[in-house]
């Protein structure tokens, strides 16, 4: 028997491109490490490498190495120190969802080996409701849903959260609303997600937070230096802060339901 | 069964004769008369004609009224071949034995749990051959294709012709990734091939439309038919010359076409009477 899991498995998604959930997933990360955590970020968003680009790093290895004589070492990459690191993807997820089961399940054992090490897997998924991202939306244990208050974000996270909920019989969902001018803007937005989803799945979704637009966010990009080290009083980095806390209880709350679930659920 | 309606053999040899002297007489060259005599006494030659030697095979029209008995024993080898799952042109599958093999692997597939591929190819601009250079350089044309499939195509892999000059590739075990890989592989040597016929020298491209199952759900051949038609309608659409795929079929299952329906935008936008709502909907 092995050790309990305490390892909380979070995906990071959008039903839209454009609404900054990349740099979100990123700088949630370093929130959680500021607040002591360990974290391994997993960039599952195909073709775009956008963590890369944000972090202006390009690795030489990713995932798939893994299978091969590779240690986990050489294929991280230290965001900061050992206890924020990165796991680069690269085309190798893809190749994931198709792997045979063999397969799959050797790379899922080696993967489960290393992020037990851990206490956050965070895994930053494409934008919009191809297949591999539904497969890989599917798999950790936690969903958060990245909107904003545009119209066209909450008809694209619907349709993510709708497919999610209809075909994979995943029931739950933590929204974050990012780029709201204000608080009000920010909870109506959530709300009317929240009631089309009750209302037309009978499911209940939970408001993680509100991320105020805040210019130092593009500033931070243009940088390629993360926001909560570029501009670490802004309000935009207070606001990932709050929310970075309520993952932190929510992991120690969510014990030993974390204890008895898998990490990365195989694809069915 | 079908041998009472064959002529004799002496009628046959008798037609077969007098053909080749005719040929002969034409001046038509010696394959000609090695044509003649590898039908008449080659019990082989389908495997020939399989085994890559159609270079030196010439089409030539079988006058009804002149030859009857060759025509009808032309048309019987036409119809044992097609019984037997073969198109007699190519040497590869004919639609019956495509769908016999494709009934075999979706039921592999679901046994299994293995994924199934399926390919269907369309020559781009084909009926310009015909019309430029006449159906003989399009059955060349045809055989060109055909010998490049049978060349590039796993032992375990199916090529069929299933239409004039539409062509399918059934590829068992292999999911989109790997099948892509084949399938781009074909696709440029197919660009790169210069088929030869008569004073023309002929450029082809394809498009096609593939579409996979990933052996999670029990294949439907109908749907897997479909969705690799429409991609490869897609592929004509978007220009030819082109692979498109479909979304892979036990993924995209049950999916609607369209995702979000009226009635759920009508409440994402409106009927929900938040504060400000409306002024915010106006921004975008």
């Amino acid at each position: 028997m092995t050790e309990a899991n305490t390892t909380l498995s979070i995906a990071v998604a959008s039903g839209k491109g454009g609404v900054g959930k990349t740099n979100l997933a990123l700088n949630l990360c370093f929130a959680l490490h500021e607040l002591g955590g360990s974290l391994v970020l997993l960039d599952a968003d195909l073709g775009l490498a956008n963590l890369d680009v944000l972090l202006g790093l390009s690795p030489e290895k990713n995932l798939q190495d893994l299978l091969g004589d590779d240690s986990a070492q050489s294929v991280l990459l230290p965001l900061a120190g050992e206890r924020l690191v990165l796991l680069p993807s690269a085309s190798g997820v893809a190749e994931l969802v198709e792997m045979d089961e063999d397969v799959q399940s050797l790379l899922l054992g080696k993967l489960d080996a290393l992020f037990r090490q851990y206490d956050f897997l965070v895994l930053d998924l494409g934008a919009g409701i191809s297949p591999t991202v539904l497969s890989f939306a599917a798999m950790p244990q936690e969903r958060i849903v990245v909107i904003t208050p545009e119209p066209t974000s909450l008809t694209d996270s619907y349709a993510l959260i709708k497919v999610l909920c209809t075909q994979h019989q995943i029931k739950n969902f933590q929204i974050i609303v990012n780029m709201a001018e204000s608080d009000k803007e920010g909870k109506n937005a959530f709300n009317r997600l929240a009631q089309a989803c009750d209302h037309f799945l009978n499911l209940p979704i939970s408001l993680l937070g509100v991320v105020h637009r805040d210019p130092m966010v593009t500033e931070s990009v243009r940088h390629q230096v993360p926001l909560l080290k570029f501009a670490p009083t802004c309000q935009a980095a207070k606001d990932i802060r709050e929310i970075a806390k309520t993952i932190m209880d929510r992991r120690a709350r969510l014990k030993d339901l974390i204890a008895r679930t898998p990490i990365l659920k195989p694809l069915i | 069964m079908e041998n009472h309606n064959l002529p004799p053999d002496e009628t046959i040899l008798g037609e077969l004769e007098s053909l080749e002297s005719e040929l002969a007489l034409s001046a038509a060259g010696p394959q000609v008369s090695a044509l003649v005599r590898l039908i008449r006494s080659d019990p082989s030659w389908p495997e020939r004609l399989r085994g890559g030697k159609l270079d030196q095979w010439i089409v030539l029209p079988l006058r009804a009224d002149k030859f009857p008995a060759l025509v009808r024993l032309k048309e019987h080898i036409e119809r044992l071949t097609y019984l037997q799952g073969q198109d007699a042109l190519t040497g590869l599958a004919n639609r019956r034995g495509f769908d016999q093999t494709m009934a075999m692997e979706v039921e592999r597939s679901s046994r299994f749990k293995t994924p199934l591929t399926l390919c269907i190819m369309d020559l781009d601009n084909f009926k310009a051959v015909n019309d430029a250079h006449g159906h003989t350089c399009g059955d060349t044309v045809i055989k060109a294709m055909a010998s490049i499939l049978l060349d590039e195509m796993r032992m375990i892999d199916t090529a069929a012709r299933i239409g004039g000059e539409e062509f399918a590739l059934l590829l068992p075990g292999t999911g989109l990734t790997r099948a892509l890989i084949l399938l781009r592989r074909i696709q440029s040597i197919v660009g790169d091939t210069c088929i030869t016929c008569d004073t023309a020298r002929l450029r082809m491209t394809m498009s096609m439309g593939v579409a996979s199952y990933r052996g999670k759900l029990t294949p439907d051949p109908a749907k897997l038919l479909a969705a690799a038609d429409k991609a490869l309608y897609r592929a004509k659409r978007a220009g030819k010359n082109r692979i498109e795929a479909a979304p892979i079929l036990d993924l995209v299952h049950g999916e609607e076409p369209s995702l979000v329906h009226q009635n759920e935008k009508r409440f994402l936008f409106s009927s929900f009477s938040g504060p400000s709502s409306s002024a915010e909907q106006n921004k975008d």
